[in-house]
């Protein structure tokens, strides 16, 4: 797993590739808090589109991003999510908490 | 064509075997046909039961996890097995969003995923002794 960053005018589009489950999820919101505190952006874009997997560790990492995201004043989207990660993430409520979006301008 | 088939698998505790474990399922049911859909949720619910062992069960130590898988007709069981410090209350550690563990990295959301995606989940636990969480998914049916 791993996030790949890219900032255009105000907006933090991270792209999350591979894996997340408990293994890789506490290195990868250590990733995107300090690039999240450095950039300060208004917007964030968290890109599910190269996810291979995921289970209940995800839901974890948007509702820790979200927090803190509202501590720094920052809109929050989940962009390109489909099949089982959405699944998990609407039986959880999370799309009750932040926005999902269609979005295709990832490259 | 018989299919029947069994595998056992035992490692330590460590986070890094969630996803040798979930692979090592999802081979074992892919010789049933599943679709992708069925293999994702096999994976995802073998990753819950695997992580809760680790997170839960076996807390700041390392022990073993011992796991069997099994097919029988076109029904898939696995069961996650730890000599951890077992579950109190089984039908609270069941409940949507409930969590013993660190608030910012577990949702409490496991058992309710292990439910939506497999047929039936069972679990067995001796507070000091243990648990065992038994998963069954039927895959002839195509979604």
């Amino acid at each position: 797993m791993s996030a790949q960053f890219k900032i255009e005018n105000s907006t933090l589009r991270v792209l999350l590739c591979g894996e997340i489950d408990h293994h890789t999820a506490r290195s990868l919101c250590e990733s995107i808090d300090l690039k999240t505190v450095s950039v300060k952006p208004q917007t964030m874009l968290l890109d599910f589109s190269r996810v291979s997997f995921m289970d209940s560790s995800g839901l974890a990492v948007v509702v820790g991003r979200k927090r803190l995201c509202d501590k720094l004043g920052i809109q929050m989207y989940i962009v390109n999510i489909s099949g089982y990660p959405e699944k998990i993430l609407r039986m959880s409520g999370a799309d009750k908490l932040v926005e999902f979006k269609e979005d295709k301008n990832e490259n | 064509m018989k299919t029947d088939n069994s595998i056992k698998l035992e490692f330590p505790s460590k986070s890094s075997n969630e996803g040798f474990s979930r692979v090592a399922i999802a081979a074992l049911a892919s010789q049933l046909d599943p679709t992708l859909e069925q293999i994702n949720e096999i994976k995802t619910a073998v990753s819950e039961a695997v992580t809760n062992a680790i997170v839960h069960g076996y807390k700041d130590s390392i022990g073993t996890i011992y796991i069997t898988a099994k097919i029988r007709g076109k029904k898939l069981t696995v069961t996650v097995r730890d000599k951890g410090c077992g579950i109190a209350d089984i039908e609270q550690a069941r409940q949507p969003m409930f969590t013993t563990g660190n608030e910012n990295e577990r949702s409490g959301m496991g058992f309710t995923i292990m439910e939506s995606f497999m047929d039936r989940v069972r679990v067995k636990s001796v507070p000091g002794g243990g648990t065992k969480v038994t998963l069954e998914k039927q895959l002839d049916i195509k979604q």
